[in-house]
């Protein structure tokens, strides 16, 4: 076992080493892509099975009676002192006047400088045997610690055979950044830099300064407002305005180099209230644990009928679950008689917002656990209503999980035909929800004008399982029926 | 008795040319396209988003040093930010995107390297070759 382990150490250090100080191309990966990727530059040369050792060689095209049209060069390199070899072949008999010609060019700045000749090897024209080929790096660039690229060109007469390339092999450190045009590292560093060292360079870090913190992540992702809109008639069913309350949201998730969840900044809109009751809301993280928040900022519930546990998130539920505000009404007060922002003869409220932040890590950087946004996303966004103040009667998004503290009994009664078992929640007998989220900021009805009058492509999106009329929503077309939706004055 | 035959095949033929006139100038009723919320029928599987989720694989790259950038997809005017985070260039990995429905492509950019990916279906690929 020991001497495994130290047969392996050896063999790790030897990769090691052999990277640090030898490039090699011998196209064994079979993948000329991915080396043009790292940055290799290929001129007539094509990878091949033709070997002169393993399984696949370089091969250049036919010669041209120029020394510049088929070529191989190296990415940036730094070179050292040592040997520049390769193994070349001819392909055809008698073919004469082929030749290898090595240079180097140095860097000027960003930009390739003048080539500087190394040296020529000619090639014998009878025979196929492989010539090992071998030249020094010259000793006034070895280990000077600048950036250069290697040339082999091949030349020959025009229109003859060309050679067989393999097991290039450069005395040299890699020195280029295949995602920067292959410019230099060196300018990378400068382009990249990273004032916090989190690895997120400055120019892509919204917080440079702040090592905890790195992305702005907006939904939606404009950074406008989306746009819910609720029923709260359930378990019967309603007239199908969509405006018993109508709430703008958007969020951004912040997120750390690692991809984990730091906070989430949400603000919401009270834009409208088209009902009676006295709605309030809420929203869960669905399959987020309420112990993995560490504190909530803001929100504007001031109401009875729910607790907060220490941690801002509402007690006594796995999930975690923030009350946003207890009543709509609070919120956005009528201007006389009942709605706000609905009926065309009253008067127009401005939309209140309310700002909350939940945050996953505190001040000190302790935390229970860390998220990454394949577990936290839009989908894990589940807002309902509290209908009336009823804490148990929620109103939630078709097939969004209602929270611990919803009545089961509501279900199935009147036109609801939830089925818990199946995971069908919020549903009519017809697959109708009380509930829509759109993801762009949209009007809504005038009271008790119906949703499809409004927005008559509605009902082929619907009908066609989302394939028509996709952006029924949006502002072109015959999308918009501006007599039924409310106009703000 | 030939006569009655006669008889018999005109008016087979007489019927059977009615018949397919009738099938050609009557088309099948089709409901009548509804006017009000209440009378749609959903799909039970129709899940209501105007959004649709996608997973852009990463077909890393085998890299001489490690390479690490910001991988962002976004709208093709960049104004619109699906995805953002460092990623390690030799890395495969899946991502997952959440994009508005009628989004047709996004922009994959890692550095200097930008590709305009076809949303063709859920599961998108990208790589960093040319």
């Amino acid at each position: 076992m020991k001497k495994i382990l130290i047969l392996l150490t050896g063999l790790f250090l030897n990769q090691i080493s052999l990277s640090a100080q030898q490039l090699t191309i011998n196209g064994e990966n079979y993948d000329q892509k991915e080396d043009a990727a790292n940055c290799w530059q290929f001129s007539g040369i094509s990878y091949t099975e033709k070997a002169i050792t393993g399984k696949i060689s370089l091969a250049t095209d036919l010669t041209t009676g120029a020394w510049k049209d088929l070529f191989i060069k190296s990415p940036w390199v730094k070179l050292k002192s040592g040997n520049i070899t390769l193994k070349s072949r001819i392909t055809a008999e008698g073919d004469k006047n082929k030749f290898i010609f090595v240079a180097y060019i140095p860097l000027l700045k960003e930009i390739e400088g003048d080539l500087v000749e190394i040296n020529k090897f000619d090639m014998p024209s009878a025979g196929k045997e492989v010539q090992s080929i071998s030249f020094a790096v010259p000793e006034k660039i070895a280990n000077d610690g600048n950036a250069y690229k290697i040339l082999i060109s091949i030349g020959g007469d025009k229109g003859e055979a060309g050679l067989l390339l393999d097991d290039i092999s450069l005395p040299a450190t890699y020195f280029s950044d295949p995602s920067n045009d292959c410019k230099p590292t060196s300018v990378s560093e400068t382009a990249f830099k990273d004032d916090d060292e989190d690895k997120v360079p400055n120019i892509d870090d919204a917080y440079p300064k702040d090592k905890n913190r790195a992305y702005d992540n907006l939904y939606p992702n404009s950074g406008t407002f989306g746009t819910l809109m609720f029923e709260d008639l359930w378990p019967a069913s309603g007239d199908y305005d969509f405006n018993d309350l109508v709430l703008g949201y958007k969020y951004n998730t912040v997120t750390n180099s690692n991809n984990e969840i730091v906070e989430i900044k949400y603000t919401f809109k009270v834009r409208a209230i088209g009902a009676s009751y006295k709605n309030g809301f809420a929203f869960q993280l669905d399959n987020i644990l309420a112990e993995n928040i560490m504190s909530v900022v803001g929100g504007d519930f001031k109401g009875d009928y729910a607790k907060n546990s220490s941690n801002g998130t509402e007690a006594n539920n796995k999930m975690a679950n923030f009350m946003v505000f207890e009543d709509a009404y609070r919120i956005l007060p009528s201007p006389g008689g009942s709605g706000v922002n609905v009926s065309s003869a009253g008067s127009y409220v401005t939309p209140k917002e309310i700002e909350m932040t939940i945050k996953f890590i505190d001040d000190e950087g302790k935390y229970v656990k860390l998220v990454t946004m394949k577990e936290l996303n839009a989908n894990n966004f589940n807002p309902y209503i509290m209908i009336n103040q009823d804490r148990g009667k929620e109103v939630h998004l078709p097939d969004y999980l209602p929270t611990e503290q919803a009545s089961f009994k509501y279900f199935g009664q009147s036109q609801d035909n939830s089925n818990p078992e199946k995971g069908i929640y919020y549903k009519s007998k017809n697959n109708l929800p009380w509930a829509l989220n759109i993801i762009e900021e949209i009007p809504y009805s005038r009271d008790t004008e119906d949703f499809l009058s409004s927005y008559p492509s509605f009902g082929d999106w619907v009908e066609t399982n989302g394939e028509k009329t996709k952006d029924w929503y949006l502002n072109k077309g015959e999308n918009w029926n501006l007599k039924h939706q409310y106009i703000i004055k | 008795m030939n006569k009655n035959i006669l008889f018999l095949a005109i008016a087979s033929t007489l019927i059977l040319v009615s018949c397919k006139k009738n099938l050609q100038e009557s088309p099948p009723p089709t409901a009548p396209k509804a006017t009000k919320v209440s009378q749609l029928k959903a799909s039970e599987s129709f899940n209501w988003k105007t959004s649709k989720n996608l997973s852009l694989n990463v077909s890393g790259l085998n890299t001489l040093t490690p390479i690490s950038r910001t991988l962002v997809v976004s709208s093709m005017d960049g104004k619109e930010v699906y995805y953002q985070s460092i990623q390690l260039m030799s890395l495969t990995t899946a991502l997952p995107l959440i994009v508005p429905a009628t989004t047709t492509e996004v922009k994959v950019t890692f550095g200097k390297i930008i590709k305009v990916i076809p949303l063709n279906s859920a599961s998108i690929q990208f790589d960093y070759k040319n």
